[in-house]
């Protein structure tokens, strides 16, 4: 039987994804989970290794990426509280990318054969998975729109909408009350840019006026108007990421 | 491995690196600023404009500048 955070987490996110029903909902909760507290930078799975275990993300930030032959490291997308972040692996054992918290980070690890039964089982859970993998995909498509074709500040600020969007969405917190958790260098690494060309941009961006920063610490200060500069539609995200 | 700030001088105008980088040594932090120094001017010349009088200054924790970087000596620069 799962602890209630991480059956809330989950729950929270797969019911934005699919109406599931109590039944469904019961086979889910009856999976066996492994709870784990993890420190920031902690690879949770690494590229070529044969996965045997999900990793379901409780609390806390992680991100997807990949390393190229001279050691940069280019993220792919980020995770928060609810994500299921490797459900392909339920399909391709074999991980083709990494996953590394960003935070301190509490993780469920169920193991995939118990989740393949459950698909299997029930198919509005297998397509509530499918739809997840589906906005997943989405979210690759509109970040190799923004690393290829949009220019540096536009594209820090589309990511950054991206991340506060999602967690207003999951109801963590309230758009103006979000702090950036990221370093320059993690941003950097998400848009293809140096920490200092990133500084740089956080600095013109608050400026305008979109951000406010304090000491170290960047929040929204104009919402509407960081959208606006990062010509950011959420319709990519389905209402579900 | 050490952290190393790298505050970046354009035009008088400063950006002031509050998080810095670890690494390993200052010859690491010089590689580092190139790198900066070449993302940032790319980023100008997409928008049709070049200063190479710019300049990167790279910190130790305490604030004193170890070494500055000069954006002119980060690229080669032929054709003018």
């Amino acid at each position: 039987m799962a602890a209630d955070d991480i059956i809330e987490a989950w729950f929270r996110k797969l019911t934005r994804l699919m109406d599931l029903d109590g039944e469904e909902l019961a086979a889910l909760t009856a999976l066996s989970f492994r709870r784990e507290e993890t420190e920031a930078n902690r690879y949770l799975v690494k590229e070529g290794t044969q996965v045997t275990r999900c990793c379901l993300l409780v609390d806390g930030y992680v991100a997807r990426h990949k390393m190229s032959r001279n050691g940069r490291r280019q993220i792919v997308s980020f995770h928060m509280s609810g994500d299921m972040l490797d459900l392909q692996h339920t399909l391709l054992s074999r991980a083709d990318h990494n996953l590394q918290t960003m935070t301190r980070a509490v993780v469920a690890w169920i193991p995939i054969t118990e989740l393949a039964q459950v698909a299997s089982r029930f198919p509005r859970v297998a397509a509530a998975f499918a739809r997840d993998a589906l906005i997943d995909a989405a979210i690759f498509r509109e970040w190799v729109l923004n690393v290829g074709a949009r220019d540096a500040k536009t594209r820090i600020a589309h990511m950054l909408c991206e991340f506060v969007q999602r967690r207003e969405a999951l109801g963590i917190a309230s758009v103006e009350a979000v702090e950036l958790p990221f370093s320059q260098e993690q941003i950097g690494d998400a848009t293809g840019l140096t920490s200092v060309h990133v500084n740089r941009m956080l600095r013109e961006l608050t400026e305008e006026g979109a951000f406010a920063r304090t000491g170290r610490h960047y929040c929204i200060a104009d919402w509407r108007k960081l959208q606006a500069i990062a010509d950011f539609n959420p319709a990519y995200l389905h209402q579900m990421a | 491995m050490a952290r190393y700030f790298f505050h970046l001088n354009q035009c008088g105008s400063v950006t002031a690196d509050l998080e810095g980088l670890d690494l390993p040594d200052l010859s690491a932090g010089r590689e580092t600023a190139i790198t900066a120094a070449r993302d940032v001017m790319c980023g100008e010349l997409l928008n049709g404009a070049l200063c190479l009088g710019c300049h990167i200054d790279i910190a130790d924790a305490k604030g004193h500048v170890l070494l500055t970087v000069r954006f002119i000596d980060a690229v080669h620069v032929t054709g003018l």
